[in-house]
């Protein structure tokens, strides 16, 4: 189990240099530099040089390179060339927007996903499987942002329920979660119900009710626990899925988080401060992802002896 | 899990029963059938739509729909419904050719990965593993910072972007058909090893790839039109769904049809790829039907 666990860390290692290479490389490609950006429209030759030579941005790319991982692991990322705050924090402002919208949507996400998995299960062929089944088709086929519009179009716009912008309090939060997490629950619905009906054919199922077990008693701690496995793996998968969905869902209703900062950053070509953020949620997304497999070594018996 | 009829189908072509498994499908019959139209329909445009797609008509902006305009007119005054027919032509055409070059590259490594082993296996596979490891959308959104906007770069990111699914499928099937008689036949027979993985392995292996390939499209054409709606992608004037939708939003609560049309249209159009995809996966392999 440890030996497990201590591989999977050991292997986030090089994915994260290979992500680090990846981000920075690409944004490297960008014409124009940081420095370009600083100086502004009116800048002479010799005001960039200037800037670019007390970036380092003079150096060998390798050499940029090195530097830059020293500063990212030290948190020091420098500063925004648009505002020219701290990009640290330009960043730290943005993640509670952002933390608060994946959460949301992923406790949405799992809540609806499992309520209509373990029905639509063990209701098979029922009217409420079919409507599952249509649910999730739509969900995982429907535009991210056109979902929101559509949503903003009918609670805010027409019924004046919720409202359709910003940030900060629950009822901003209830849109733009249900926008991002419909996606997600119709993936782990579709997970629930396919693992839910393959343990239900199981003995031991039938072992519990001939015992006299009651058959919510058989649902939730027999089969719902055997299912769980395929489940964790899935719904892991969705936060990758959720961090890049915070992109688009905080540029439907103007949330003030990470992904709107990415965005608007391409627009404005503060480089440093999307190479940033962009290794934020990458490195988040390696780390759930880790995490999740050494839940799924936890979970799972048969794992820890590999 | 169904129990194969071997008694009446075992004289059948594989082919014929693939096609057979397929129309019994309805949801992907119905998929395939609204991908035909949106495709004819798209191709057709320049003759079906009613108006030039980028004339402009200052005296009617954001017009509902009426004889004129089915569809109204957008905030320029230009027809909705020319603007969907010229958007799905680029729409579509983004989706599929990013697919392809997934398909072309994706299946490419795979199968050499999966046939050479060794160090070139490790240095494709671990190459994968990292291009996955950044969050799909967050990978295209960082890739059309660094090309800059615009349709060719938007293809170019989405295809990159979905290389890795198909890599590591091909190469999957190729561990399991490599050692295969017809392939050490081959061998003996002083076949060469990019004639092998050409005319011996890519051929039986592509089945699931094309599975995957359809699946694709779905998250293609979310993830395109996800970047034009962030102004990422295909730039205005060129009718493309996710511009449309991107500007239509600032007339959301004057002229909704500017938001819900291109948008539906997205989603239907998901809702077949995704259809014909599950469609063709109980198809090409019975083992997997849910």
């Amino acid at each position: 189990m440890l030996r497990h666990i201590g591989g999977r860390i050991l292997w986030a290692v090089p994915v994260l240099l290979g992500v680090s290479l990846i981000v920075f490389g690409i944004l490297k490609l960008i014409p124009g530099d940081a420095a370009q950006v600083m100086a502004g429209t009116d800048a002479t030759a010799a005001d960039i040089a200037a800037i670019r030579q007390q970036l380092g941005l003079d150096r060998p790319v390798y050499v940029q390179y090195a530097w830059w991982l020293g500063r990212l692991a030290r948190l020091d990322l420098g500063r925004s060339a648009v505002t020219r705050r701290p990009v640290s924090y330009e960043i730290a402002t943005r993640v509670p927007p952002t933390a608060e919208l994946a959460g949301a949507a992923m406790a949405l996400a799992v809540s609806a996903g499992f309520l209509a998995g373990v029905t639509a299960a063990t209701h098979q062929h029922s009217v409420w499987d079919a409507a599952s089944s249509v649910a999730a088709a739509l969900g995982v086929s429907v535009p991210i942002f056109w979902l929101g519009l559509m949503l903003m179009m009918t609670f805010s716009v027409d019924l004046r329920w919720l409202p359709s912008t910003g940030a900060g309090t629950a009822a901003q939060l209830i849109l733009p979660a249900v926008t991002l997490g419909a996606a997600s629950a119709a993936i782990i619905a579709r997970q629930v119900r396919s693992a839910m009906l393959e343990v239900l054919q199981q003995d031991y199922l039938r072992t519990a009710e001939a015992k006299g077990a009651t058959r919510s008693a058989v649902v939730m701690r027999h089969a719902l626990r055997n299912a769980i496995i395929p489940i964790v793996t899935v719904v892991g998968l969705q936060l990758g899925y959720l961090l890049s969905g915070t992109v688009l869902t905080e540029t439907v209703f103007a949330r003030p988080g990470l992904g709107r900062l990415i965005v608007d950053s391409i627009r404005s070509r503060d480089i440093v401060v999307v190479q940033s953020a962009v290794m934020v949620l990458s490195v988040t997304f390696i780390v759930v992802n880790l995490a999740v497999d050494v839940l799924y070594a936890y979970l799972d018996p048969r794992i820890r002896f590999d | 899990m169904a129990v194969a009829a071997p008694a009446l189908s075992a004289g059948q072509p594989p082919a014929l029963r693939a096609v057979r498994r397929f129309a019994h499908h309805r949801a992907a019959v119905a998929g395939l059938a609204v991908l035909a139209v949106a495709v004819a329909v798209s191709a057709a445009a320049p003759l079906l739509a009613p108006y030039n797609p980028d004339a402009i008509d200052v005296i009617n902006p954001t017009a509902p729909p009426s004889l004129a305009h089915p569809l109204g007119t957008d905030e320029l005054g230009r027809d909705v419904l020319s603007r969907l027919l010229w958007g799905g032509r680029n729409t579509l055409l983004v989706t599929g050719a990013a697919v392809a070059i997934a398909f072309v590259c994706g299946s490419a490594l795979g199968v050499v990965a999966g046939y050479r082993g060794g160090a070139v296996d490790t240095g494709i596979m671990r190459a994968m593993d990292v291009l996955l490891a950044l969050p799909g959308f967050l990978l295209a959104v960082a890739i059309i910072a660094a090309l800059g906007p615009g349709m060719s770069n938007v293809i170019i990111a989405i295809g990159i972007n979905s290389i890795p699914p198909f890599a590591r499928l091909a190469r999957g099937s190729t561990l399991l058909v490599r050692g295969e008689v017809y392939v050490q036949a081959a061998r003996t027979l002083g076949a060469s090893e990019g004639l092998i993985m050409a005319r011996h392995v890519f051929p039986n292996i592509v089945s699931p790839l094309v599975v995957e390939a359809t699946l694709r499209l779905a998250t293609a054409i979310l993830t395109a039109s996800g970047l034009s709606f962030l102004g990422l992608g295909v730039q205005p004037p060129t009718a493309e769904w996710g511009a449309m939708l991107s500007v239509g939003r600032n007339y959301i609560t004057s002229s909704p049809q500017l938001v819900v049309v291109p948008g539906a249209a997205i989603l239907l159009v998901t809702l077949a790829f995704n259809a014909v995809g599950d469609g063709l996966r109980d198809a090409l392999d019975p083992r997997h039907r849910a």
